[in-house]
Parts: structure tokens; sequence; C-alpha cells
């Protein structure tokens, strides 16, 4: 029995992924073939790879609430701009987006102001730019573009917007394991000052998991409309909450310093099994959210390795 | 003499350390028990059992005979028991009165409410006590750090007050913090309550613990290796029984001449930092230990910190190796070569939740890598073990996690990062025995000299006069901010420590 | 002078900003405008006094609007109203006063004693109810016929509701709780050092899980506030509430770290908020921009009144 639950503490994401996924297929056989998963993995690439990009600021303990209103922005700005640049507008517009986001790390440090802040008017400042240049209204993309037509379909059999999300993820993995960054970040997370004494520079740090989560922000509200062809100012909003659900689920403690990458990608995977699950369980649509809330918290209080957390705020 | 509180037979593990092995202590009766050990002995998790803050896995404790459990510092505080900490502990957005009764059953509320009058007037009383002249409204966040020591004293002393019988207060290492004055008050304190208390003190300082202490309880490895009889004891023979050697003598530090003639590693020109610092200049050379001393707030630590680029404003000039220094952050100064261990080892020195060998590894780490910002944690690995060996840490594995090291371990962990790099050139230690036991000491010194012999510069703020007197080539005495004297070639004509004092206060 | 600005930035703001905009349009500084401001205030002051203690001890609380539109919902079905039969007359009020309670401290013991960060806790809980709410909600949008609840909106008194009125009376109520009750100051306490409380006998945990019952009971009272004004049930009655209150009492300076600001400051920063709002409006600006606008101020408003407080030891997160 404790050896089990030691091995639930430390691998818990895995081991509830498993399980979920155990319980969705025996009540729903049909969702364990291929096209629907794929399907599935397919839909949901661009709150995966936001999930993937919210880690990093979460390491140090701080929240990017603006990836979701990025994402919008992003996707608006590269169906805008599809026509002139053609492929070309992904890598500016992820770009372009990456440079902001290091900015707002910057800024952070500063002007001294929480992360919290930051990006709370950074959200509104993305939306608000979104809707001024759309209108409020629609923007179609240009059909025939070679790499948004690459990013909505599948090589291997997998859907390629997921393969990117893949790619990301072990990118993003390798460098918290082996450089020194990555340690720099989980120790930003474990205490700031410290770190800043031992000469580590946190504005650089800080800026770099910013510009990464708005990054993968961008290429997330990319992957969106290379799905629907069109944008609007408000496509990915309400991708944040699902974001940081599935981080917070992959077992990384939003006080910082504990959890990685894959661990969230995980736990995205998670939270959007368990939304299946919801959906196939034949509970009527109303009491959805309330099984969805209370089997999140569930599975966050199987996943977090509480031993390595100190005071719970 | 009766007995007024025992311990018999405790035991206490975390995880697979053995911080206390079956234990049993005695306090008489207005005794005060001097309380000595290495780093890493226990002394602290003892003071933790009989302040209710951990719980014994075996034992029994008594107080007056009778058996009690002490579940919490508030059953302990009930039983006549309180601690000051190792570390400060007031709470600094409340007021003086608040906190000194934060701790105590009986508040001053009703329905909820505070009747601030009351406990005004409570407070008021308790502060005179300890000869405290401040508002008792007074927000701890506007008080000096010697204020603040004095409350936390009041704040165990107003259990007098509140138990009828006999009390027993435990210091654990009150001193560190402390300078030659504050010390005396503080034994002043400790000779007033004897008539009806016990008192417990932990220090590192053997000088202190027999001015101080009836009987000294030495401790090793979680276990009592000795109790002794002030009068039939001396320094040498308690160091030896808690070290388990022979206490090796200072060996003196070659003549200055060595590193005369040299370019000076750091120069300071008329450095100011407003409200701090005022007007310092000195020059540091390769090789060469400069030795700062003061009492807290003399501005010591100001200079360490305006050069390692972390105070917000400053004035005047510093010259690195010839070219001047401008630099704004602790990176820039780590880039150039120089490095600083804080005093405050909590907050700024080691990374909490995080692993010994993390801690040791973040500023130089990279050096050790395969380059293009890669780091090799096998190659660091032997190295960190190396430096483990060397300074004596105590700890299961450089895996283990730095919070559950003892104080001096602890900064042991910090200093060694430091040691790891390859460019290092000027050292600055804020305070670096604090916390440490004599041995752990003795090593550091060593390490200290032989850092110093390899050329490099040493800025040194010292804890003890006994410890600048021993390693430094210069002392720079501070005083409010400006330098109040200065003794050149220390090892050849060394200085007396009253002209040292004399110079403090 | 200094000392002034370095205390009260963030009244300071206010006030600039209410100059600013009086002095750039004439209708900002009406009565009737600046009524409508204090209306448009009330709501989100309540919650963020609820909110004010929590941050104050370093937690958050992210179930705002769920409990809102469940308080809301509950509301509309327990009195007298066009589609159920149901009618308990006032005593709905207490009911649902009840239930923002328990939600409250439901979060706040799950919080504690699963140890989970109150973050995660109460974005569970805030899905949990709005999927209650929902639950709840029959089959087409009830009508509130109880006119004691809606002639809260409705009755005005020198120019303002009822509402501001009751708004008034709990900051008041909130003030004294917070400067003279244990309750209060170990809120700040625990914020700012909750190890040393805990090691020093307080109860640090019953602290907390009343501070996230009151919060509770705060978006409870908000969402029957809301109920009075819109006069329908509705799920979606709360949405909108969450960011502005945080970010108000962020504003006034109760920072999220804990320990710091307190009631007065988050008013000062409800304030702030609304009277942006409002003046951005007034002073027509695009509504395209509207959140543009409102994103950049509040970061330059914080970022001015924190200014001060500026040192490179500092943890900023
Ligand atoms: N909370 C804890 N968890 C795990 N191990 C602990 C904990 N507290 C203490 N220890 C271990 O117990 C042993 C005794 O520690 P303690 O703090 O009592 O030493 P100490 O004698 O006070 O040392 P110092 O002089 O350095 O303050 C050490 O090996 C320490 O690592
Ligand atoms: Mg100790």
């Amino acid at each position: 029995m404790e050896n089990a639950l030691r091995l639930l503490r430390r691998n818990g994401a895995v081991v509830v992924l498993i399980l979920i996924l155990v319980a969705v297929s025996t009540a729903a056989p049909g969702i364990l073939r291929w096209r629907a998963i794929n399907g599935l993995l397919q839909d949901n690439a661009p709150l995966l790879i936001l999930i993937v990009g919210a880690t990093l600021p979460i390491l140090l303990g701080c929240l990017d609430l603006s990836i979701a209103a990025m994402a919008s922005l992003a996707a608006v700005v590269a169906a805008m701009l599809s026509p002139v640049l053609g492929s070309a507008s992904v890598p500016v517009v992820v770009a372009g987006a990456a440079a902001i986001g290091g900015l707002q790390g910057y800024l952070i440090g500063r002007l001294q102001v929480p992360s919290f802040v930051i990006s709370l008017g950074a959200l509104g400042i993305f939306k608000g730019i979104a809707m001024y240049l759309t209108a409020a209204n629609m923007v179609g993309i240009t059909p025939g573009i070679w790499i948004y037509d690459l990013l909505g379909s599948r090589s291997f059999g997998m859907s390629n917007s997921f393969l990117l999300v893949l790619i990301t993820a072990g990118l993003f993995a390798a460098m918290l394991r082996f450089t020194n960054l990555g340690r720099n970040i989980y120790a930003f997370g474990a205490n700031e000052i410290a770190v800043y004494i031992s000469g580590v520079r946190r504005d650089l740090v800080r800026s770099f998991a910013f510009a990464a989560s708005a990054g993968c922000a961008a290429l997330g509200g990319i992957m969106m409309i290379s799905q629907t062809m069109f944008a609007s100012a408000t496509v990915a909003n309400s991708l944040l909450l699902p974001a940081l659900v599935g981080v917070v689920v992959g077992g990384t403690a939003i006080s910082g310093g504990v959890g990685g990458v894959l661990s969230s990608l995980i736990g995205g995977l998670i939270a959007i099994l368990i939304r299946v699950g919801v959906t196939i369980s034949g509970l009527p649509p109303e009491s959805q959210d309330v099984a969805f809330g209370i089997t999140i918290l569930i599975a966050v209080a199987l996943t977090t390795d509480r031993a390595k957390i100190g005071v719970v705020k | 003499m009766t007995t007024a509180f025992s311990l018999e037979g405790i035991s206490k593990r975390f995880g697979e350390v053995t911080a206390l092995d079956n234990v049993s202590l005695e306090l008489n009766e207005g005794e005060v028990l001097g309380l000595i050990g290495q780093n890493g002995s226990g002394k602290s998790t003892i003071m933790k059992v009989m302040a209710g803050l951990h719980r014994p896995d075996t034992g029994i404790i008594r107080v007056g005979g009778k058996v009690v459990q002490l579940r919490s510092p508030l059953e302990a505080a009930q039983a006549g028991i309180g601690l000051v900490h190792q570390e400060q502990s007031l709470i600094t957005s409340l007021t003086v009165a608040e906190n000194l009764f934060l701790d105590k059953p009986a508040g001053s509320t009703s329905l909820g409410f505070y009747r601030w009058a009351n406990l005004r007037d409570r407070a008021k009383h308790q502060l005179d006590k300890v000869e405290l002249d401040i508002d008792p409204f007074t927000p701890v966040s506007e008080l000096s750090f010697g204020q603040r020591q004095i409350v936390e004293l009041a704040k165990v002393l107003s259990l007098e007050e509140l138990v009828h019988g006999h009390m027993v207060i435990l210091f654990d290492e009150p001193t560190a913090v402390l300078n030659p004055p504050e010390i005396q008050a503080l034994f002043g304190q400790i000779r007033r309550i004897k008539h009806r208390s016990s008192v417990v003190f932990v220090s590192h300082r053997m000088d202190e613990i027999l001015e101080i202490s009836d009987r000294v309880y030495v401790m090793s490895d979680g276990r009592n290796v000795a109790t002794r009889d002030k009068e039939h004891v001396n320094v040498d023979e308690l160091y030896e029984l808690m070290v388990g050697k022979q206490r090796v003598n200072r060996t003196d530090r070659k003549p200055r001449e060595a590193h005369i003639g040299a370019e000076p590693a750091l120069t300071l020109k008329n450095v100011t930092v407003p409200g701090e610092i005022d007007d310092i200049s000195l020059t540091l050379a390769p090789g060469e230990i400069l030795g700062l001393i003061g009492v807290q707030g003399s501005g010591a630590e100001t200079i360490l910190r305006t050069i390692f680029g972390i105070a917000d404003e400053w004035q005047g000039k510093i010259e690195y190796f010839g070219a001047p220094l401008t630099i704004d952050s602790p990176a820039e100064a780590v880039a150039k070569g120089i490095g600083y261990l804080p005093a405050e080892r909590k907050t700024e020195g080691m990374i909490r939740n995080t692993s010994v060998s993390e801690n040791v590894a973040i500023t130089y780490g990279w050096q050790h890598g395969r380059g293009a910002g890669l780091i090799s944690r096998g190659k660091e690995r032997g190295m960190i073990e190396g430096w483990v060996r060397k300074l004596a840490i105590k700890t299961p594995s450089i895996g283990h996690r730095i919070d559950n090291l003892s104080g001096g371990n602890q900064q042991k962990v910090v200093l060694s990062k430091w040691l790891f790099g390859k460019t290092l050139k000027v050292l600055m230690l804020d305070h670096p025995t604090r916390g440490l036991d004599p041995g752990a000491r003795g090593d550091l010194f060593a390490v200290i000299r032989e850092l110093a012999d390899q050329g490099l510069a040493i800025l040194l703020v010292g804890d003890t006069l006994d410890e600048v007197l021993t390693l430094s080539d210069e002392i720079i005495v501070m005083k409010d901010g400006r330098v109040s004297a200065r003794i050149t070639d220390v090892q050849a004509a060394p200085p007396s420590e009253e002209e040292l004092v004399k110079a403090m206060v | 002078m200094s000392k002034l600005i370095k205390s009260q930035g963030p009244l300071l703001a206010l006030i600039g900003l209410v100059i600013l905009f009086s002095v750039f349009t004439d209708s900002f500084a009406s009565p009737s405008n600046l009524a409508a401001v204090l209306e448009a205030a009330a709501i989100p002051a309540i919650v963020a006094i609820g909110l004010t203690f929590i941050l104050m001890q370093a937690s958050i609380d992210l179930s705002v609007e769920g409990v809102a539109s469940l308080a809301n919902i509950v509301l509309s079905i327990t009195v007298a109203n066009s589609v159920t039969s149901t009618d308990i007359g006032l005593w709905a009020v207490p009911l649902v006063l009840c239930v923002g309670l328990v939600v409250g401290a439901t979060s706040g013991a799950v919080s504690i004693y699963v140890r989970m960060p109150s973050l995660i806790v109460t974005l569970g809980m805030w899905l949990t109810t709005v999927g209650l709410a929902a639950l709840l909600y029959p089959d087409r949008l009830p009508q509130i016929l109880e006119t004691r609840i809606t002639s809260l909106a409705i009755d005005k008194q020198w120019g303002l509701s009822w509402i501001v009125y009751l708004t008034f009376l709990l900051i008041i109520a909130a003030t004294l709780v917070e400067k003279h009750t244990r309750f209060g100051r170990m809120s700040r306490a625990i914020g700012e050092n909750e190890p040393v409380l805990r090691m020093s006998g307080i109860k640090v945990n019953h602290h907390k899980i009343a501070a996230f019952a009151l919060a509770g009971g705060c978006y409870a009272l908000a969402g029957i506030l809301l109920g009075a004004r819109i006069g329908v049930g509705n799920t979606q009655s709360g949405v909108g509430l969450l960011f502005p209150s945080i970010a108000a009492c962020v504003l006034g300076g109760t920072l999220l770290s804990g320990g710091r600001g307190g009631i007065r400051q988050s008013m000062i920063g409800v304030l702030i908020l609304v009277s942006l709002r409002n003046g951005l409006i007034q002073i027509g600006a695009d509504p395209l921009l509207q959140s543009a606008l409102e994103g950049a101020v509040i970061i330059v408003a914080v970022a001015g009144s924190t200014w001060h407080l500026r040192r490179k030891i500092r943890v900023i997160k």
C-alpha cells in the first residue's frame, strides 16, 4: 500500500492517465480507435501547445494569463498577413509573439509588477487590439498556403499539429533537463532571491519563460486557424482556463520549482480525456460541468507531490 | 536541588536521519544549562521537542515530576516552557503588543474584538521589564534589528505573568546575531529570571557557554556524550568532547609582504550609500584577507552588497583590477569574478526545496558542462561530493533536500557554490561562520586561508573579534557607516580586543 | 510630500483620474454620472471585500463568478418567480447566503486538509458551481417577482439605490473586522508569515476557512443583488466579476503575495477601475479598444503606485 502510494505520488500523472484511459475505453470502446484518438488530438493540439508553453512561467512561480488572448491575436494577425507573406506569416507571427512575451517578462522585473497583473493587463491589451484589427468580424485566411495546409493535415497517420506539439514539448523538456537555463528555471521557482544572488540573470530567465509561453500561444492560435480557416478576435479566448487546468493536473506546482513540460502534456491529456469521459458518461449535459470540476479536483489531488510543497496557499 | 524538567529516553527520526537517539536530560530549578555540539548534532531538535514543536518518537517528558505530552507550542507555553528561536520570528506587519502575546493562551479579546487599552497596558509592562522604551503599538516593521531581538526576548519573558509555577526558557543560538553589549544585556536578563526559571542556552561560542551556564551538556550525533559542571571544565576540554579531537592551534598567517606591491584587486574610493555608509575607501590585493567588523547596522555588510551590485543606489568609485567597476546586478559581478556569501542564509543563501547538489552547482555548474549551455550532472557530482567531504557537510547524500540539513551544514553548502568555479577572483563573505560549530569554523578558516594563499582576494565581515583577528591581514572597524579604525598588518602586530571593541561602540 | 505619494499612491491615482475625466468631459462629474459610478462599483466592491481577506492571507479564490451565478439562480427559484411554484419569501436570502458560506468553507477546507493550492481548488469550485447553477436552472428564465428584492435596485434614496447603501454598511463592517478582530489582524499576518503563526499556536486553518466562507457569503450577496438588478435568474449573471475584482484589489495595493493591503485599499481599487471604465466611455474612446486601454491603465497604475517599493532584493512573481 505504502509503495503503491509512493508510486502514485512520483508518477501520479501517468498513473491517472492510464486509469482514465482504461475507464473511458471500457465505457466506450470506440474511443480507442486510432481515428477517434487522432481526431481528438488534432482538435486539442492548440490547447496542448498552450499548456506546454504555460508551464514555463508557472515553473518560475509566475502566471501568464495572456496566453489565450495572445493565441487569438496571433490567429488574427496571421490570417491578415497570410495573403501578403504566405507561409512566412507563421514564423513572423510566432517570432513577434515571442518578442512581445519576452517584453512582458522583462517588464515584470523592470517595473516590479507581479506577473498576474502584467499578464492580466496584457490580456486586455491583446484582446483590444484583436478587436480593433478585425472590427469584431471574422477574418478568413487565403486557402492553399503550404504551411497552413501542412498543419491541418497528417503524416505517418498522425495529425501534424499534434506532432508539432510533441516536438516542442520534447525540445523544452530537454532544455529543462540538460541546460543551465533549465536548471536556473527550477531554482528560480524555488527561491528567486537566492538565485539572483547566486549570479543568475533573472531578467533573462523570466523573459525566456514568457517568450516561450507567448510563442507557444501564437502557435496554438495558428493551429486553430489552420483547422477552421477563419480567425476572430476571440477564437482562442476560452482556452485560458483549460490550459491552466492542464498544467496543474500534470502536477506542476503553482508556487513554482516543481513539475515539467511532459507532466503538463500528460495533464492536458488527462483533462481532455476527462472531458470526453464526462461527455460519453450519459450524464445530462447540465451536470457535466459539475462532474468535470470534481474529477479535475480529484485528479489534481492524486497527481501533486505534496511532499515538495511547503506552505499551501 | 529539585528537578524542574526532564527528558527520558527521547528519540526522534526524520526519515533516514536519526536526529535524537535515546537522549535524557535533567534540568534543575534555577539552573542555566549550556548546550553545545557540532552542527547537526541535534541541539535545535531537542529544543523543539521541549517546546512542543516536534513530537518525539519515543521517550517521556516530565515537568515538575509529572509526565506531560507537549502537543503544540501552546501546550508548552501553558506548562511554562518558552523558546527563543534561532531565527527571528516576529510578524512585521503586526504591532509590538500583538507580537508579544501572539503565542499566549489568554488574549485581550472579547467576542473576537481586541481590547486595545488592555493589550497596551499588558504590553507596556513587558517592555518595561526589558527596558525597551517604545510605543507598544509600533509596527514591528519600524523597529531596528536590535530592538526586534529585545522584543523577541520580551515575548518569551511574558510567560512570567502567565504561568504560576516554574518556567523553562530555551534559547537557540541567541547570541549569533548580537554584538558584545547586547550579549551582556541578554545575560543580565537570564540572570534576572534565574530565581524562578531554568534556562537552556545553545551557543557555538565556548567563552559564552562558560560565562553563563552552571552545567554544560554536550551532544554529538544525536546523543549526549558528556555533562560537566562549569567549575570542572575548560574550553579545551569542551572542544575535545564536542569534536572528538584536540583543538589545533592557530596557524598564523604568513606576514603581509606576500601581497604588497601587487595590483589591487578592488579599490573603493569615497563610496557612499545614503543612510547606510558614508565615504568609505579601501583597497584589497589578491591573496589578501581584509576583515571588516562592526555592530549590527554599522554598514559593514552594505559595503559588500554595494560591490556586488545589489545596493539600490550609491555614489563614489569602485575599481576592479585598475578599471572602473560598473555593475548593476550580481550576475555582472559574478561574470567579472566576484562572489558573495550572504548573511541571510534562509532567504538569500539557500535555494529551498532543492537538493544540495543543485545548490552547489547553481552558479558555476555550467563551467563544468559540455559547453553551449549544456550541463553535465555526472561530472558535477564527483566534484560536489569532493566539497562535501572537504567541508565535512553532514548530509545523507548530495541529492538530499537542503531544507533538512542543520543550520550550520546549510551554510557550508551555500559557501561551496562559490568554491565550485574556476573564475573567482574576489570572494566576499558576510558573517560566514554564523551558526557554525567550532570544528566547522576551524575547517572553514583553513579553507579561507588556502583560498587566499592561492591568490583569491577575500573581503570578510566577521562575526566575532576572534575571527577577524585570526584570519585578516588588515582590519577595518566600522561604526555608524564610517570607518572608525584601521589596523594594517594584523598578523605582525595584532591589536588588542579592547582596542577593537572601543572603536566599534 | 514624497511620503504621501508613497503611502497613498492608489488614492492619488484615483483622484488624478477623476480630475482628468472631469476636465476633459462635462458629463463625468455630473451628479447623475457619479451616482452611476457608485452603482456600478457596488457589486464589485462586495466581491472585493470577500477577496481582500483571502488575498491578505496569500491565498486566491477564483470561484467568484460561479458562486455568484449559483446564488442568483437559487434566489430566483426560491422566491416568488415566474417559473417554479416555490416561494419561501425573504427566507431565500439567508438560504442563499448559507449556500455561499458553505461553498466557500468547502473550498477552504479542501485546500487545507487535502493540501492543494487554493488556486486549483477554487478553479475546480468555479467549474462545479457553474455546473450546479446550470443544473438548478429551470426550463425557462425565471423572473423574480418578489418586489422586496427587486426594489433594492429600483427604489432610490437621494439618487442612490439600496444596493449602494448596503455596500457602504458592509464596507464599514468589514473595516471593523479587519482592524479590530483577531481574525482580521491574523489574516494579514498569515499572508506575511504563516509558519511562525502555526508555531505560535494560532489556529491558522480556522482563520483560512473563515476567510473563504466569508468570501463565499460576499459572492452570494453579490449574486442576490445582481438578481435584484436584472430581475431574473441567469446562469451567466456572475460572469465578468472575477478578474475586475482581483484587479481592483491589486490596483489598490492588496498584493497577491499576501500580508499587505486591506479593505480601504481594495475599495480604492474598485473605484479606480469603475471610474476608468465610465470615463473612457464619456471621453468617447473607441469601444473596440476599451479593453486594451483598461489593460494598459492597470499595468501603469500598479507600476506607478508600487514604484517606491522597488528593490533589487524583492520577490515579484
Ligand atoms: N525537519 C527535518 N527534516 C529532516 N531532517 C531534519 C529536520 N530537522 C533536522 N533534521 C536533521 O536532524 C539533525 C539534527 O539537526 P538539528 O537542527 O537539531 O542540529 P543542530 O545541532 O541544531 O545544528 P546547528 O548547530 O547546525 O544548528 C540534522 O542531521 C538535520 O539534518
Ligand atoms: Mg540548530
